[in-house]
């Protein structure tokens, strides 16, 4: 059976299909400002890759923005939920995520099976979320998706006190003006990311194994960085990080189908 | 002959003070450096008045750029600067709101302009100049346009995130949705005024309240914040952009006794 | 096999204890420098434990610049052997085996000595550990917050539970709290009690400090000795609890001379100690070296009024600074260093004064007699008299010494957990502006974790804002005005 998840984020738009246990298709899109046309957008490009047609999804579970309003999704789930239940697929020993996207960054906490028991979210600043460094790159005048391999090269991490991350972007500057190295620079950058998302996890606990997930999982200094401050190793996934919700989604997916073939009704298992 | 310069984060300033009175004055972007910024003014002021740098009596910075000016200079802490120019051109003044590119600051002064309190925004993005900036630019709405454009306003739109960085995608969607810029342009300058108006409320505000800093410049925040302070406002002269700089020109007497 | 005594066993008294030893050592050297010092550091090294030169990297270097200045050092060198006497009688009362129990600082500890309880003070412990060493209870605060405790909870409450639960600290046999409004301790008691499984007696505070109130306190107050009574099996010795009243009495005698002392111009009581002050009336009566301590710091200031000299330097013009909080610990420095810059000078802070017109001394004729005075000074304590009745109660009092004093700046440095302090901010501003005139600068620090401000950006802001008042003066104002130019 077939089964399609859709994740609709603030800076991009991932999907996935799964054959009930196999991963076949997914891709990761930049984010257009209609989610409905996001959404169709991605989930185009599964079913070319996989050459499945719309008729032969069995079910399709749609998260993120807009969720509710994706015309071709059966059910709706929250992304917190389909991260968690996404990372754990990709890695049964998870149970704590980090999940830093482009405006907010979560901390959730998991059980064996990807359950959601507890989680905390930051959405009220940017420190701390992909846009902190979408606004350095644009700083350096490089693609985000540089500045990773920029900081993993630094070997005198610059100290960022701001806390708001437009104030950073001018302490980015007089730092460079003052002849730091961009490398430097890029690597104190990871270092005061993964300083704010890791109070965050202070506030769920941690619980061994710990991943990260969304697009920042992506930048090896701030995982490093992360694995730093917490004291713990930071596992890895079998599938790209960012596209641990759309994955969750689709096993939501199967879920859902699965239980109403069985004609049951679960009481609120799976937290909308 | 007094040069007084304020290295903000986004402009430099500098001002001539000759007998008391503001001769001439001048600003250039600060772009992160400091000493280049000082450098550029005393360039502009040789070109524009043949003045050289020798030719002071005195000169005093102030300003987050103080210590890295890189002349031999005097330094002057920034909010006695703001209190001083404040007082020379507004002698009954007793509250300032100087609004700076990253930080902006109320003051509530004594009589004879003594400092008794102030409370800066250095936390948090949203009140000041950079915000405004930073949404403009997403509306390729240039800064100086920004009131009159606002004045063409039909909706109200609220804009729901204290964060800068999250109100400029709040922004991008309203595009998206096809606002018209008037109306963003004239939710953004509210929502930057609230910020300030609370700003103000946390020093023993009294009046006159005088307000500098380049949001001065801006008709429809001044306009603004009088309407949520409930009071008439009063703009640094002869220019809101130069306070704390005629402040630190003004210092420089003194010390000349 | 022999138990390790308690003195070495629990890592917080060790950490503490050599901390004393080593400060002492380095006073007693006579240097008067770091420079100097160091000279001194190795012949000082051979005489101790090698535990304590473990330590040496990690003490804020510019404390012990500070303690080492003349100004600073009596005071801080009795202190630290009063405290270390502390130490000692308590690790010792632990060793004989004696009822332990902790505290939160409402009143001082003559009760329990009167009744050969062990008055462990968990929340002053760490507080040395922090404003010693840089990482100073860092850990500790780090676990809890993992654990899913608020940052914004006290660190005095956080951390002594996390010290006990890790063996730093001994485990009481009662912990003693009040029921004022600190929303802090208050959660924090009850949520102690049962993570340790020790039990709390709870005195519970009234809202007003009228005379009413007050016999309702004292109820209260008796009804805490006899369930500390009946929990521990002790009983209260009057001669035992005469003996320790007599100390504290003679101890608040030189306390009240020496808050006279600082209505002076210049004030003749530098500010480096007055945190190690709040310690030393919560230790009220604790053990001698705690009133010589006093003498100590009454005697120097007296001496400076009688000569007519002054700490400040040279052609500093004095700004006479009311703290309408209290110090920062973790940056004990501080004080000193605004005296040097900006001829700041500490006049009182409401955690360290105690209104000596209205508590007076103990009247120790008869036990119930002791008692009374006692919870009467308890009453009053810091942070329980500020925090009665309305806010007027503790506005009215800042006013007051603002008064007296002469105060021209005042100070909020405020702890962030400190959630009933940080309602007043704005009111005492105010008020401190309109019926006096006095400017004043309002910032948030962490007690017991350097790293929420650190200490550059403190010392940005204060400097900031004394350059301001030095600046401020209007032209041709007298001589005295000259001095500014230097700062």
């Amino acid at each position: 059976m077939i089964f399609a998840g859709v994740d609709v984020g603030s800076m991009s738009a991932e999907a996935v299909l799964l054959d009930d246990a196999a991963l076949i298709a997914s891709s990761i899109r930049v984010v257009k400002p209609d989610p409905v046309a996001s959404a169709a957008e991605v989930l185009e490009d599964v079913m070319q890759q996989s050459g499945v047609r719309r008729e032969q999804i069995a079910c399709c579970v749609s998260t993120g923005y807009g969720r509710e309003r994706i015309p071709f999704s059966q059910h709706d789930v929250s992304e917190i939920s389909c991260h968690g239940k996404g990372a754990c697929w990709a890695n049964p020993k998870v149970r704590t995520i980090l999940d830093v996207g482009g405006q907010d960054c979560k901390a959730i906490r998991v059980d064996g099976r990807g359950d959601l028991r507890d989680f905390v979210m930051n959405d009220k600043c940017a420190a701390g979320t992909g846009r902190f460094l979408e606004g350095i790159a644009k700083t350096f005048g490089v693609h985000v998706s540089q500045l990773g391999p920029m900081a993993l090269k630094g070997t005198d991490p610059v100290q960022i006190s701001s806390i708001c991350t437009v104030f950073t972007q001018f302490d980015v500057m007089v730092h460079l003006g003052e002849g730091r190295t961009v490398e430097d620079v890029a690597l104190g950058v990871a270092q005061a990311l993964a300083a704010r998302v890791s109070r965050l996890v202070a506030k769920v606990g941690l619980e061994q194994s710990v991943c990260v997930t969304g697009g920042v999982a992506k930048n090896a200094a701030v995982v490093r960085a992360l694995q730093e401050v917490l004291g713990v190793e930071v596992c890895g996934l079998s599938v790209d990080p960012q596209i641990a919700g759309a994955l969750g989604a689709a096993l939501f997916a199967r879920e859902r189908w699965a239980a109403e073939r069985a004609g049951c009704t679960r009481a609120a298992a799976t937290p909308a | 002959m007094i040069l007084g310069c304020d290295i903000g984060t986004g402009f430099t300033k500098g001002v001539v003070l000759q007998d008391g009175n503001v001769a001439y004055a001048t600003r250039v972007e600060t772009r992160a450096r400091p000493a280049r910024a000082m450098e550029a003014v005393l360039e502009d002021i040789a070109a524009v008045r043949g003045i050289g740098a020798g030719d002071f009596e005195e000169i005093v910075v102030t300003g987050w750029g103080q210590g890295k000016a890189g002349t031999d200079c005097r330094t002057e802490a920034t909010i006695s600067c703001l209190a001083r120019a404040a007082v020379w051109a507004e002698p009954a003044c007793r509250s300032v709101l100087c609004m700076g590119t990253q930080q902006s600051v109320a003051l509530s002064l004594g009589p004879a302009g003594r400092v008794l309190q102030y409370i800066a925004n250095d936390k948090c993005a949203s009140g000041a100049g950079k915000f405004l900036e930073m949404i403009l630019e997403a509306l390729e709405c240039p800064v100086e346009r920004s009131a009159e454009i606002a004045r063409c306003a039909d909706k109200k739109l609220p804009i729901s995130s204290q964060c800068a960085v999250f109100a400029e995608s709040e922004v991008v969607s309203l595009i998206h949705e096809g606002e018209s810029p008037a109306n963003i342009v004239a939710a953004i300058l509210e929502h930057l005024a609230k910020s300030l108006v609370s700003l103000c409320r946390k020093v023993n505000l009294r009046d006159p309240l005088l307000v500098a800093g380049g949001l001065a410049n801006n008709p429809q925040i001044v306009a603004l914040l009088e309407e949520g302070l409930r009071r008439r406002v009063c703009s640094f002269r002869p220019g809101p952009d130069f306070i704390a700089a005629v402040g630190a020109a003004l210092s420089g007497r003194r010390g000349a006794a | 096999m022999e138990t390790e005594r308690a003195i070495s066993r629990y890592d917080y008294f060790r950490r503490v204890n050599a901390l004393c030893e080593l400060i002492t050592g380095a006073l007693a050297t006579g240097a008067e420098t770091p420079e100097a010092l160091a000279g001194h550091l190795p012949g000082l090294l051979q005489a101790l434990p090698e535990y304590h030169a473990s330590l040496i990297p990690r003490v804020y270097p510019d404390l012990i610049e500070a303690l080492l200045k003349r100004k600073n050092r009596n005071a801080i060198g009795t202190f630290l052997l009063a405290f270390q006497q502390y130490l000692t009688d308590l690790t010792d009362g632990i060793d004989r085996g004696s009822p332990v129990v902790s505290n939160f600082p409402f009143f001082s500890p003559e009760i329990f000595l009167g009744m050969g309880l062990v008055p462990c003070l968990s929340e002053a412990v760490p507080l040395i550990i922090a404003l010693a060493l840089t990482d100073g209870v860092a850990q500790e605060l780090d676990e809890t917050e993992r654990e899913g405790l608020p940052g914004h909870v006290c660190g005095f409450q956080r951390v002594p539970m996390k010290a006990i639960e890790k063996g730093l600290l001994p485990k009481p046999d009662l912990f003693v709290t009040n029921t004022a409004p600190c929303d802090s301790s208050n959660i924090m008691y009850h949520y102690i009690s049962e993570r340790l499984r020790v039990p709390v007696v709870w005195v519970d505070s009234p809202y007003y400090n009228d005379a009413r109130a007050f016999r309702y306190y004292l109820e209260e107050f008796r009804r805490m000795v006899e369930e500390l009574e009946r929990a521990t099996g002790r009983t209260l010795d009057e001669d035992r609890l005469r003996e320790h009243v007599e100390m504290g009495n003679e101890q608040l005698r030189y306390l009240y001379k020496l808050q006279d002392l600082r209505k002076h111009a210049p004030c003749p009581d530098p500010g480096m100690h007055r945190v190690l002050d709040t310690l030393a009336v919560m230790m009220c009566g604790v053990n001698r070296r705690m009133v010589e301590y006093t003498k100590t710091c009454y005697e120097e200031a007296r001496a400076r009024v009688e000569r007519g000299t002054t700490f400040l330097p040279e052609g500093k013009r004095e700004i006479r600074t009311l703290w309408t909080y209290s110090h920062l610990p973790n940056l004990l420095s501080l004080a000193s260093w605004l005296e040097d810059e900006f001829g700041s000078t500490y006049l009182e802070c409401p955690l360290s004064f105690l209104p000596g017109d209205r508590v007076g001394t103990v009247d120790t004729a008869s036990v119930d007699s002791m008692l009374e005075g006692l919870a009467w000074r308890s009453f009053h304590f810091p942070m329980h008299r500020n925090v009665m009745g309305y806010s007027d109660v503790h506005v009215n009092e800042v006013v007051q010494i603002a008064r007296t004093y002469h105060a021209q700046a005042a100070l909020f440095g405020g702890n962030h957990t400190c959630k009933y302090a940080w309602t007043l901010p704005k009111i005492l501003r105010d008020v401190l502006e309109d019926e006096l005139g006095i400017p004043s600068l309002t910032y948030e620090v962490d007690y017991m974790d350097a790293r929420f401000a650190p200490h550059a950006s403190v010392k940005a802001a204060l400097g900031e804002f004394f350059r301001t008042q030095t600046g401020s003066e209007p032209p041709g104002a007298g001589p005295g005005a000259g001095a500014e130019a230097a700062g």
